[in-house]
């Protein structure tokens, strides 16, 4: 009746969701007295199983074949879920990388458990799970408890505190066998396109960062590019600033350029006119930056920095290099 | 080929939440199909008017509201529906959604070549049913995707899924799951005659026995999670409004970014 | 003293019988040829939709006499509205006088063209050829010189007409010369005047003879058939289309549109083929005379859009005669062959066109049918629609703010709401803008403080609001603004409200004129024409006057839609502001960019209207512009911004001044 994580990996790189589910996998484990395990699944990753000791699991499956090379949701699916089912564990989490969102679903479906998304708080109660997830986005609450014997939840990124590594620890391991079956096969990774490099789309980017008027000439834009590279955000832009010709009219968001839902939206000498705010209101967080304490767009800004955006942004973007710096 | 999209009825995204003794309080709410599911009926119907698909079937489980989001479907140009309704179903959890689900496709019998779902319903935000209706049938999926290539004839699909740092391309045998979100197209505006025409479309209603369940398999009762309790999230503070010397304020935002939204 | 019998010419002195009947059968034949043709345009126009325009036929009547005789419009323009005028009546009198010289000559018994009567009409028509030939050459001038851009481009036909009018003229007064110069200059015949003193250099050139006399008869005679003869195969034709087009014009508001009757069983919406326009819209087309007065207005057009509503009027023509006249069938070709989907998403629906148009067409009621055709049968729309179309439908606003939230912005402001208060005198209708757009929240607040402070029992829907339309129906989205407007309608009459305030002029024009067609019938009072009654009355105190110069921009809904200029510029005046005018105001104001939907559509083609209406404002270097629209404020405010004038000057809505003056 152990608590298990499943830990997501990529190209022989641990992710680091997975590095946290790894350290909440240990505090429910230890709340509960039990031991913690981890399953990793993919093609010559043997090597990631002592960094996965060092978060504390106990004991790692190992489940290593050609065909788990890359992302395949049956093979991946069948691999855990069969292991699950032989195994029962009491708790089996797994971060939301894409990976994780896209695959829980199927092995709680092959095993046959109960499964919480996106969950921001796990408990233990009366010795089961009991998770906390919003949902509607974000304007509800939900807890939601479990019947079924295995309780599975999927645990959002950059929620749950990652514990310091114990790197003296090295993994106990066992190999768990993998025979490929037909349906393996109906599925290929074929190509992995990367996007490290360039900025992301607007419509798809996490973070974007937009400029307006207040920018007061094209050149500027290189300070919101800047900060914008350094987030691996996309770009946007105020239709004033589109309408000035310092930016492409694919940049625009607003009610007729292109309407934006991102985790996070910084909005950097940008009034806020309605037509603007239709477009990106339903961001999860704003953040203004205006010389304006008037401006509309602190009404919908969760975070408002009432300046000179030519002094606060380049100091913004210094402060986030050393950050980023100092995480190496 | 024949293809399959499941479609919800959530309630618009700006819609205000209010509970009501420990329920969502549904009498303000307007409800429209889920927006992800409309990129999945676009996907469908434009595979239809490119000559790859002969027939698109709108399903969805729902109480009687959801017979407005498959109207919503078959305006885009479905070609006909399945409602499956009934009072039991009620509190049924993702994977009793999707059990049902795949108890109405072989109730109806449709050789489909591709089951399209939107990625996540807006409402409950699980992502879940999908993956878990393509490991009940046994099928490849491919989850997120922002560009679907089909080719019936060599039995083969190719879906591109958008994933942190970039873009995995998956194959995939038919019949498949895709799940769809935006990029991948961009819905159109249904025209008037066709809405006109979606009203006379074909809408099929299964009950729970038409299916062959019995309420204890499903609705709370079948299910393997419940929800305990709704609550509002506390209460986001009108936003926080920061003035001062650019040195400090930069140190509170950075503290805003990093410790409160965690995004650095 | 003459006997009075000898004072008189005799018709058809020293013409042989042969030419003489040569005139019946020129004369019969070519009006005959002319009404064939006008018969076969009528046919035209039947194939259209049936229309009631045949109501209120007395004041149709009065007000098409008072357009054609008294040119009350052409004259808006002066130099071709002299020069229209001086044509039209030089040939008037000079058909009359043609007339009674027919009657003289033909109808037996009659004997009248003598003594003092011939002299007064011997002088009035050769003043009338005069005036004739003074207008067609200012025509030709025009035409031939000045060349200015709204004639253009310009058909053969154009000048042919006027060479024919001058020949006309010209040949009748060396037939009258040679005449009396012929006849050895009778003293009396000085009442001929241009015809004496034209005989006197004829008469030394030795042109004063009988044949001389004949070949100018005949040459006169010809160049009077053939202009008889071309009626009917040029823009001649206005003579006897034009008036009938404007008996049978719309009184109504202008951009007033009806619904599509039956809509949940119709087949077809907007214009698939051209037969769907009414007969009126047909006359339409034929009615245009291409004077470029629409073009010249027109705000799309004057910022490079594609849209001329000339043209779009010429090109429906076009096809009308390629599929009605030319027979080709309805899917061989399609107005939108000929027009394009820019042209149509260009138009403002600001009614400069229908304001300028000598002829009344009515340009909206087409751009429309044609819009909803895109809209509706094609969902071809622009594609930032799709999000605002949606939006209305889902959230009642076009910008798609939770409708939950519309009555957020009255928080704390204790405004009744009709739910809790019963019944009130007046309804305040708020509006998107109103309810959602942070900036007009203000004026909403600056109105409330202004009710209060005149004690006017009011109340608001609150969420029970709904957006009024406009916009839907603009876009051409009949079926959108027709549930918005039954469902408005639904509750407004529940509650049983008679008298409504509106804050936006998009509002106002939808609820006064539009919503009677869904049984919705109010008395609505827009912002500023409440505010100017109550100043009247004594109702509101001014405690402090304003100062500065300041120019007022009228709506295109107010002003040229429902004739508000007024009210506005005295509450302005009252304020103690110094109002100055723009260069285009009143009835030729110039549009701020945002009506007909446009607000919801990216400008992509050209410069931006509200740029160019800013430039406007500023060429008056004011302190302050004035508005009474949510939407032309927002097109001055974007204007402005992107002019780095958004500091220097005061943007205000009417009712924020006055909320601030009786402070």
């Amino acid at each position: 009746m152990s608590v298990w994580v499943i830990a997501d990996q990529r190209k022989g790189t641990l992710r680091k969701p997975a590095l946290e589910t790894l350290s909440e996998g240990r505090r429910l484990a230890d709340q509960l007295g039990t031991s913690m395990e981890a399953v990793i699944a993919g093609h010559n990753v043997e090597g990631l199983c002592n960094e996965i000791a060092s978060y504390g699991a106990e004991k790692v499956y190992l489940i290593d074949h050609e065909i788990l090379a890359n992302y395949n949701p049956p093979a991946y699916a069948r691999a855990v879920g069969d292991l699950i089912k032989d195994k029962q564990p009491q708790i089996v989490l797994m971060g939301g990388t894409m990976t994780g969102r896209d695959l829980m679903p199927r092995i709680a479906a092959r095993v046959g458990a109960g499964l919480a998304p996106d969950c921001i708080k796990l408990e233990i109660v009366d010795g089961k799970l009991k998770a906390i997830r919003p949902a509607i986005a974000g304007k509800v609450r939900v807890e939601i408890g479990y019947k079924s014997d295995i309780q599975m939840a999927i645990l959002r990124p950059n929620v749950f505190e990652r514990l310091e590594p114990d790197t003296s620890k090295t993994a106990n391991i066992e190999k768990v066998p993998f025979e490929p079956s037909d349906l393996d096969t109906k599925q290929r990774l074929v190509e992995f396109v990367s996007k490290e490099t360039g900025r992301p789309e607007l419509t798809e980017a996490e973070i974007i960062v937009s400029g307006g008027r207040g920018m007061k000439a094209p050149e500027n834009f290189a300070l919101v590019e800047e900060l914008a590279d350094l987030l691996g955000a996309a770009v946007g832009a105020s239709r004033a600033a589109v309408d000035a010709g310092w930016r492409p009219q694919s940049d625009q968001v607003g009610q007729t350029g292109k309407t934006v839902s991102p985790n996070l939206y910084i909005a950097v000498g940008i009034s806020g006119a309605i037509q603007h705010l239709a477009g990106m209101s339903s961001s999860k967080f704003i953040v203004a930056i205006n010389k304006d304490p008037d401006a509309p767009i602190f009404n919908v800004a969760d975070f408002g920095v009432v300046g000179d955006l030519f002094k606060v942004v380049p100091l913004l973007t210094e402060e986030i290099k050393k950050i980023k710096a100092q995480e190496g | 080929m024949k293809v399959v999209v499941f479609c919800k009825s959530v309630p618009d995204t700006e819609t205000r939440v209010r509970l009501k003794d420990n329920r969502l309080d549904k009498s303000e709410i307007k409800y429209i199909l889920n927006p992800y599911d409309e990129f999945a009926v676009e996907e469908a119907v434009r595979m239809k008017e490119a000559g790859k698909v002969d027939e698109v079937v709108a399903v969805s489980m729902g109480p009687e509201r959801a017979r407005e989001a498959l109207r919503s479907a078959l305006a885009i140009g479905a070609d006909r529906a399945i409602l499956i309704k009934d009072d039991a179903l009620d509190g049924s959890d993702t994977y009793v959604t999707a059990k049902v689900l795949v108890k109405a496709l072989e109730k109806d019998g449709v050789e489909y070549g591709m089951l399209l779902f939107g990625q996540q319903a807006i409402d409950g935000d699980t992502w879940h049913v999908p993956g878990q209706v393509a490991e009940m049938l046994g099928l490849p999926q491919a989850g997120s995707i922002i560009k679907l290539e089909v080719d019936p004839d060599a039995g083969k699909a190719v879906a591109n899924r958008l994933v942190e740092g970039g873009e995995e391309v998956h194959e995939m045998a038919l019949p498949c799951v895709v799940t769809c979100r935006k990029g991948l197209n961009e819905p159109r505006y249904p025209s008037l005659p066709n809405i006109m025409k979606a009203k006379r479309k074909p809408v099929q209603d299964y009950s729970l026995a038409d299916l062959g369940l019995s309420p204890e398999e499903v609705g709370r009762a079948g299910s393997f999670t419940e929800v305990l309790s709704y609550s509002l999230p506390p209460k986001k503070e009108a936003g926080r409004k920061v003035e001062g010397e650019p040195e400090e304020v930069v140190q509170e935002l950075v503290k805003f970014l990093k410790d409160e939204i965690k995004v650095l | 003293m003459i006997n009075p019998q000898e004072i008189t010419r005799h018709v058809y002195w020293n013409i042989p019988l042969v030419f003489k009947i040569l005139v019946y059968v020129g004369g019969l034949g070519t009006i005959a040829l002319v009404a064939w043709i006008l018969y076969q345009r009528v046919q035209i126009w039947k194939k259209g939709k049936g229309e009631d325009r045949q109501d209120k036929l007395k004041e149709r009547l009065i007000f098409a006499a008072r357009n054609v005789f008294l040119h009350t419009r052409i004259l808006k323009d002066e130099y071709p509205g002299i020069m229209h005028l001086a044509i039209f009546w030089g040939f008037l009198v000079l058909f009359i006088g043609t007339i009674l010289v027919a009657i003289e000559a033909d109808v037996p018994f009659v004997h009248f063209y003598y003594g003092i009567f011939y002299l007064l009409v011997s002088l009035a028509l050769d003043i009338a050829g005069l005036v004739l030939i003074i207008g067609v050459c200012m025509a030709l001038y025009r035409r031939l010189k000045e060349k200015p851009d709204r004639l253009q481009p310009q058909k053969p036909e154009d000048n042919i007409v006027l060479y024919l009018l001058l020949a006309v003229a010209v040949t009748g007064f060396l037939t009258e010369a040679v005449r009396i110069a012929a006849q050895g200059f009778p003293r009396f015949e000085l009442y001929s005047i241009v015809g004496f003193i034209l005989a006197i250099p004829l008469n030394i050139l030795g042109i004063n003879g009988t044949l001389a006399h004949r070949i100018f008869w005949f040459i006169h005679m010809l160049c009077s058939f053939a202009f008889i003869a071309y009626i009917g195969y040029s823009k001649l034709l206005h003579i006897l289309v034009t008036p009938a087009n404007i008996v049978f014009r719309d009184p109504r508001p202008y951009g007033v549109v009806d619904t599509i009757p039956n809509m949940e069983e119709a087949e077809s919406f907007g214009l698939t083929k051209i037969e769907e326009f009414s007969w009126k819209q047909l006359m339409d087309l034929d009615a245009c005379m291409r004077c470029g007065r629409c073009q010249e207005a027109c705000p799309a057009y004057n910022t490079e859009k594609p849209l001329s509503p000339k043209n779009l009027i010429q090109d429906l023509k076009d096809h009308m005669n390629e599929r009605l006249v030319g027979g080709k069938s309805p899917e061989e070709c399609t107005p939108y062959q000929r027009i394009s989907d820019d042209v149509l998403w260009a138009c403002t629906t600001c009614g400069a066109c229908m304001e300028e148009c000598p002829a009344y067409i009515e340009h909206l009621d087409k751009i429309i049918e044609m819009r909803r055709y895109l809209s509706l049968m094609e969902g071809r729309i622009p594609e930032e629609l799709n999000q605002t179309f949606r939006n209305m439908e889902n959230n009642y606003n076009p910008w798609g703010v939770g409708f939950a939230n519309r009555a957020d912005w009255a928080e704390g402001l204790e405004i009744p709401l009709l739910s809790e208060k019963g019944s009130t005198e007046y309804l305040l209708w708020v509006g998107c803008a109103g309810a959602y757009d942070d900036r007009y929240k203000k004026v909403l607040k600056a109105l409330v403080e202004i009710l209060k402070a005149a004690n006017i029992d009011f109340a608001i829907l609150g969420t029970e609001e709904k957006c009024c339309g406009d916009w839907a129906r603009r876009l051409g989205n009949e079926y959108l603004f027709w549930m918005m407007a039954m469902e408005n309608v639904e509750v407004l009459n529940g509650y049983g409200v008679k008298k409504i305030i509106t804050a936006c002029p998009h509002g106002y024009h939808t609820l006064k004129n539009e919503y009677p067609q869904f049984g919705g019938n109010y008395q609505v009072i827009h912002h500023t024409q409440l505010i100017s009654q109550l100043l009247e009355e004594g109702r509101l105190t001014i405690n402090r006057s304003l100062e500065g110069v300041f120019t007022y921009h009228d709506s295109c809904y107010l002003g040229r839609h429902n004739g508000i200029y007024e009210e506005p510029r005295k509450i302005l005046q009252r304020l103690g502001l110094n109002l100055k005018e723009m260069e285009k105001s009143r009835e030729k104001g110039f549009c701020c960019g945002a009506g007909g939907g446009r607000m919801w559509l990216e400008e992509k083609i050209g410069t931006r209207i509200n740029y160019v209406r800013c430039d406007q404002a500023l060429a008056l270097d004011p302190q302050g512009v004035a508005t009474a629209c949510p939407f032309c404020l927002t097109m001055f405010d974007d204007g402005l911004k992107a002019k780095d004038k958004i500091e220097e000057i005061q943007l205000k809505d009417i009712a924020e001044l006055v909320a601030e003056a009786i402070k």
